[in-house]
């Protein structure tokens, strides 16, 4: 439970990556972090910025962002 | 948005100075440590290299936070009350963004009677709701800080063809056919003429192997929001992960330009789709060719509050 501070000197980064049982990407796996991988929410899930676009994407596609507007040109 | 990197060497620099003050305080100086996360952890370590004394009269007790329930809780979920109960503890962060996750922290160890609570940073946000003890660096909400990094992240979009704004040249060219009538009976001299009449405005194609495959147009609002009013991509080119790539360019631009949210008309029946990708319905409604559609924000910073979202 504690950790002394001569171990934590000398502890490996798996070693302390392990501590904290990290959340991981729901899609991917990839330990989330924010100023790297990005942390996102879907749903329930947390996934990373790459899955997150990737999987926005094909719901994007499916029903485009628009409004009807003005045709100006022809 | 400013990117700042601390070199390995400037993060020593600013924990020997800590490590030099903690000592000033004496028979209070905290010898229980709770570093926050592995940026907590890795700072708590690299204070322990610095200073031998230090490393051995000192207890660390790791603090886990799980961002799929934003809860605060202790490594192997085993309660330290009797490590903290009466004791000087000093918490450990990397970088506090809004302090939503230190302040619980905060509160939890509060609960266990340690005698005091200090706390550290290297890195503050200007919007943090928790100001640390001490700290390191304060930085702007939409900047980015590295450190202590083996790999620092580009920023990517698709790996082929490009992205590049509608030019004049592109007028006479075939518009995208998504099937959505909507989109389709657009025209390049239509959102070109846009782009000309509101400075605001952008239009950014996506172009591969001499075709636009896909488009995007938004404007950049007065209130510091992004709206996005058309994202379309053609047919035969979907499911190539275009429009993902086209919002994350926009959301991209937006950071930089210091916008805070990103809003989008969405139609009745992807509400709930968006509310679950961090959208919410922010009150406007329209009907148009009997098609009822919700202004839809969602933030750019996720550190904001909820009710911060402007546009």
């Amino acid at each position: 439970m504690a950790i002394s501070g001569d171990a934590l000197a000398t502890m490996s980064l798996q070693e302390m990556l392990d501590t904290y049982q990290p959340t991981k990407c729901a899609e991917c796996g990839v330990t989330l972090h924010e100023t790297t991988t990005g942390c996102r929410t879907v749903g329930p899930k947390c996934v990373c910025s790459d899955c997150y676009f990737r999987t926005m994407s094909d719901g994007l596609e499916q029903y485009p962002i628009c409004i009807p507007r003005m045709h100006r040109g022809g | 948005m400013n990117t700042v990197f601390i070199s390995e060497e400037e993060v020593r620099g600013y924990l020997r100075d800590f490590i030099a003050r903690l000592s000033q305080l004496d028979k209070g100086v905290p010898r229980v440590w709770c570093p926050i996360g592995p940026s907590g952890l890795r700072l708590a370590q690299v204070a322990m290299q610095l200073d031998a004394d230090l490393a051995s009269q000192t207890q660390v007790v790791p603090i886990v936070f799980d961002r799929s329930n934003s809860t605060v809780s202790f490594s192997n979920d085993r309660c330290p009350e009797e490590v903290v109960k009466g004791r000087s503890i000093l918490l450990v962060d990397g970088s506090v963004h809004s302090a939503r996750t230190i302040s619980r922290a905060y509160a939890v160890l509060e609960s266990l009677g340690p005698s005091d609570i200090s706390s550290y940073s290297l890195v503050v946000r200007s919007g943090a709701s928790m100001v640390p003890n001490f700290f390191g660096l304060l930085v702007g909400d939409h900047d980015r800080v590295h450190f202590l990094k083996q790999e620092i992240p580009n920023n990517r979009l698709l790996p082929f063809g490009r992205v590049r704004t509608l030019a004049f040249e592109d007028l006479d060219k075939p518009m995208v056919q998504t099937g959505e009538h909507f989109i389709d009976k657009f025209t390049w001299s239509d959102l070109w003429y846009e782009m000309r009449a509101d400075r605001r405005r952008k239009t950014y194609l996506y172009e591969r192997t001499g075709e636009i495959q896909g488009f995007v147009s938004f404007r950049v609002g007065k209130a510091r929001g992004v709206l996005v009013d058309t994202l379309g991509v053609g047919r035969q080119h979907q499911r190539q992960g275009i429009a993902g790539a086209l919002l994350r360019w926009v959301e991209t631009l937006g950071r930089h330009r210091r916008c805070r949210s990103l809003s989008l008309w969405g139609v009745e029946q992807r509400r709930e789709w968006y509310e679950n990708r961090g959208f919410q319905a922010r009150g406007s409604q329209m009907v148009l060719d009997g098609v009822k559609f919700y202004m839809m924000r969602k933030k750019l910073l996720y550190s904001l509050p909820d009710d911060e979202l402007i546009c």
